[in-house]
């Protein structure tokens, strides 16, 4: 049971990681008209990061590093794709960059 | 055997000696037709070169070889015969044949040098495309030019296209012809039997200015006419806009092989009505010569005809593409619907890279893997089935789908992936204010401007690698992925009406979704009639738009006082839709930024229409309000309030979806400016030749070209060949699937009746107009129901007028689709053969609600 509640509690830290991050980043998606959007910007991040830190700071003991956990996980899965991805665009662009013999249209 | 035979000694039969093209010649010159002369290089000198250069033993080991074998091996074998002078005495014969040839002219000749195999006579090889040609060759290159001929035999792709039809690569010798390169006026291609409606009581003549090349190398759209074959009667006359020719002559090794076409001559015909019919009567000749329909190449010069190949016309076979390839294979629609022509080579390398998972181009066209898909679909389905879903056609499958338990952790694995690669974005793209985008346009600018980016730097930067801070709106890909969340809303809103409220008119759920203000699309059609409006208030602007051509009545425009007004709207339009196109997601097409003409060409025709445009929009914003009060009425509180949520988000993400393609555009737009950037700089380096050709090369050669690493001369034979084969595949429908044994539907459809896709309801009669291209013919009364090949935003203006539109290629959430919905304009997609089966002026009925178009009467004098 209790692995159970574990589980439901890292997705739950990995869903709130997700929305919180989406508000957060309401700031820059949303700048260009911040002058008439900042009300909604700040309701997106108090509303998903004010119930992030609620959860945090009220769930039992036992049960907060399972939260914590998703949300930290989902972090750093977020931020990786950022390293990964370009490597990847490399690595699979690496026969392309091969010279092009005489005749062979590269095909 | 001979090495080096005149033109005049080899006959039909002497494919062995003179290959398939230069028998043929023979033949035609040993009967009186009027080739240019020249001469042959025969296979018995090609022999000769190879086995000193002890080749043999090489290219015996290529059969049965891998398509990666044969890209390793070919270059080597070319680069042998293309480094290797001949044996003397070979040399000192194609020298002094080729004075001979120079003797008997005026001191002023170049000569076309092109390949002539042994194969090409066989039964279901073409080889079109596949070997070398060369224009304007004189002694000092003549040499090299036959070896380069000799070499195209072993380019990866012939021996890729003889492996996959089981030819033993042994087996082919390749001769090679030299010929007067004729100083054509006018030149063109004729067919003694129409290749696009199969008539066989039909001649097509096609013709534009100087060479030929033009038209085979598909760099003009020539002049068109379609003549009865008895009396040689012209049927249908085409006069085209002909703004390049390629010279007969050039002269220094920077000189441009592709002159621009002077205005007046542009739109002039080409040929009298006497020389329509002496291409016609000489073409008759050849195929009764030949004993079967022809297709000729032809020229003229000072009122002479010369007939410079004359070829059974091969059925084009689009069976042909993905031949040999391993694996299922779909054609990936939502490309597809977009344009229908094959993509070029550079935009085909640029889209491929990095390649994405699942996705290869075949033919040009792109396809998705079957069998991918079907890892990640939790049913148990046939390919048949999976194909036609993954093709969206729409149409029902032949058996209920069966949830597969086995295959359903993978698929909620996948789902998981998604959620978690896209979570972010997808909470992002929600409830964004209609302009959010419209910061894409600034980070196009920057890269624009950047020197440091070229084209694949560009292609990540604005397609796939976005920064950690960018915002949402310079991510239009991901946009566009995160708005396919209108499907689950749709189905949503689809079964809480069918539960709630039974009964409704069938087109509910597409009313419902349909009537945003802000999609691009819509806007820009609205944009052009007010363009038109503004031009029909000042008389002189609208007598120039409707007595000129676009390009001169632009010209004109510009000195005309009167026209400020009109010219300073249409540079707000350009600021704001310039970066669109007439078949747009392709690199080359010029976009309106550069070449406005598309845009004027839109405003005339609708100052030619007399009549006012019928207004479906009014129509469909009544029918809406009717339906929206009776859901409301039978429905009430709670119910009502999800039902208008569900179908407000539907339509927030369909309009995400269409205006997303708006921003991809306008990045295809950026990256096309560093390429032209690029081009320029080849072009005054004389690196490149011609305008245009840069599209015709991978992005690994132009990086050569750039470096020195490859001159024109290595990359002239390949543009040559790969302008052919686009040619060659614009005139073939992909196949839908590759490696799917498919099974005909019964579907019930009658003679009189088409079936498609519905994309937008309504139900309409009207007479129908077939319009094949948006550039040329662009003639729709109002009313009229538009039937299209495909449609892309150079279409939109047309779906004012139009009373309803019929498209071959397409699904629901196509172009077409989208604006037809918009507009509220009844619209079938998805029709196979339309533009066919429906002639211009038929009387038909378009249900937009049961996607069937039905012909109730013949055509009336349109």
């Amino acid at each position: 049971m209790s692995t159970l509640v574990a589980f439901a509690l890292f997705a739950l830290g990995v869903q709130l990681a997700i929305r919180t991050m989406a508000a957060f980043y309401r700031i820059v998606d949303l700048w260009y008209t911040i002058g008439t959007a900042y009300p909604r910007v700040l309701l997106g991040i108090l509303g998903w990061g004010g119930a992030t830190v609620a959860i945090a700071v009220l769930l039992p003991q036992a049960l907060r590093p399972a939260f914590l956990l998703g949300l930290l996980s989902f972090v750093g899965f977020y931020l990786s794709l950022y390293l990964i991805r370009p490597a990847l665009v490399r690595r699979r662009d690496a026969p392309r960059e091969r010279s092009t013999p005489i005749g062979d249209p590269g095909a | 055997m001979t090495s080096v035979l005149s033109l005049e000694q080899v006959r039909a039969g002497d494919t062995a000696i003179a290959g398939g093209k230069g028998a043929n010649l023979g033949e035609l010159a040993a009967h009186g037709f009027p080739v240019p002369p020249g001469f042959v290089v025969s296979t018995q000198a090609y022999r000769e070169f190879v086995e000193s250069l002890g080749l043999e033993h090489e290219w015996r080991g290529l059969d049965g070889a891998s398509r990666d074998q044969l890209a390793r091996r070919c270059p080597g074998i070319q680069r042998r015969i293309v480094e290797t002078e001949m044996p003397q005495p070979l040399a000192e014969a194609i020298l002094e044949a080729h004075s001979r040839l120079l003797a008997g002219g005026d001191g002023d000749v170049s000569c076309a040098v092109r390949s002539s195999a042994t194969a090409e006579d066989l039964a279901g090889a073409s080889f079109a495309g596949q070997h070398g040609t060369y224009y304007y060759v004189n002694a000092g290159r003549l040499l090299e030019v036959i070896r380069r001929c000799w070499a195209s035999l072993w380019s990866m792709e012939a021996a890729a296209y003889r492996s996959t039809r089981g030819i033993p690569h042994a087996s082919v010798f390749m001769a090679v012809v030299v010929q007067e390169m004729v100083r054509s006026e006018v030149s063109g291609v004729a067919f003694t039997a129409n290749p696009v409606s199969g008539a066989r009581d039909e001649i097509l003549i096609e013709s534009s200015w100087g060479m030929g090349a033009a038209i085979v190398d598909g760099r003009v759209t020539p002049d068109r006419y379609i003549l009865s074959r008895n009396g040689l009667q012209v049927r249908e006359r085409r006069v085209a806009e002909k703004r390049f020719l390629v010279p007969a002559r050039v002269s220094g090794a920077r000189d441009a092989r592709l002159e621009r076409v002077s205005l007046s001559m542009q739109t002039r015909e080409t040929l009298r009505e006497d020389q329509v019919r002496a291409v016609a009567e000489w073409s008759l000749k050849c195929e009764r010569h030949f004993g079967a329909p022809q297709d000729v190449e032809w020229a003229m010069t000072d009122g002479r005809f010369y007939l410079l190949q004359s070829r059974p016309i091969t059925a084009l076979g689009r069976q042909e593409i993905g031949r040999g390839v391993k694996g299922k294979w779909v054609l990936f629609k939502a490309l597809a619907e977009n344009f229908t022509d094959p993509m070029t080579p550079l935009m085909m390398d640029l889209a491929g890279n990095p390649g994405p998972p699942g996705l290869r181009f075949f033919g040009g066209r792109i396809y998705m893997d079957l069998d991918l898909i079907r890892r990640l679909v939790p049913f148990e389905i046939s390919d048949d089935d999976l194909a036609s879903l993954a093709y969206l056609s729409g149409r029902p499958s032949s058996a209920p789908l069966r949830w597969s338990l086995r295959k359903l952790p993978i698929a909620l694995l996948a789902l998981l992936a998604t959620h978690l690669a896209f979570g972010v974005v997808m909470a992002r793209t929600r409830g964004m204010p209609n302009d959010f985008m419209d910061r894409f346009r600034s980070l196009c600018w920057r890269v624009e401007r950047d020197p440091s980016m070229d084209a694949v730097g560009a292609l990540r930067r604005l397609f796939l690698l976005p920064a950690l801070l960018d915002p949402i709106g310079h991510m239009p890909v991901i946009v566009n992925i995160c708005s396919m969340r209108f499907a689950p809303w749709m189905g949503a809103l689809k079964a809480m009406l069918r539960r709630w409220v039974p009964g409704l008119r069938p087109d509910a759920v597409a009313l419902l979704c349909s009537g945003t203000a802000g999609v691009r699309s819509a806007e820009m059609g609205r944009e052009i009639v007010a363009l038109a409006r503004q031009a029909s208030r000042v008389e002189s602007v609208r007598e120039l738009l409707t007595r000129h051509e676009p390009e001169e009545a632009l010209q004109q425009l510009r000195q005309e006082p009167a026209a400020r007004e009109f010219l300073t709207r249409l540079d707000q339009f350009l600021a704001t839709h310039g970066h669109r196109a007439i078949k747009e997601f392709e690199l080359r097409s010029p976009r309106w930024e550069e070449d406005p003409a598309p845009v004027l060409g839109m405003v005339r025709n609708h100052l030619l229409v007399t009549a006012g445009d019928v207004d479906h929009e009014a129509q469909a914003v009544s029918a809406r309000a009717q339906l929206e009060a009776e859901i409301r009425r039978r429905t009430g509180g709670l119910r009502w309030r999800l039902i208008r949520l569900a179908a407000g988000r539907a339509r927030y993400y369909l309009r995400l979806r269409e205006n997303s393609r708006f921003y991809h555009i306008m990045g295809l737009g950026a990256i096309r400016k560093r390429i032209l950037a690029i081009e320029a700089e080849l072009l005054a380096a004389g690196k490149l030749k011609c305008q245009d050709d840069i599209f015709f090369l991978t992005w690994t050669e132009v990086a050569a070209l750039r470096s020195g690493a490859l001159r024109w001369l290595d990359v002239e034979e390949r543009v040559h060949q790969r302008r052919m084969e686009h040619v060659r595949l614009t005139k073939l429908t992909p196949p839908k699937t590759i490696g799917v044994e498919r099974t005909e539907r019964v579907t019930g459809a009658e003679s009189d009746r088409l079936e498609g896709q519905g994309a937008s309801p309504g139900r309409y009669q009207g007479r129908a107009r077939v319009i094949l291209d948006a550039s040329v013919d662009l003639e729709l009364h109002p009313g009229e129901v538009l039937v299209a090949p495909y449609t892309d935003p150079a279409w939109t203006p047309l779906f004012l007028t139009a009373g309803a539109a019929v498209v071959e290629v397409g699904s629901y959430l196509s172009h077409a689709g989208t604006v037809a919905r918009e507009y509220g304009m009844p619209c079938v997609v998805d029709v196979p053969d339309c533009t066919r089966r429906i002639q211009t002026g038929t009387l038909v009925e378009v249900d937009g609600e049961r996607g069937t178009v039905r012909i109730l009467g013949q055509r009336s004098a349109a």
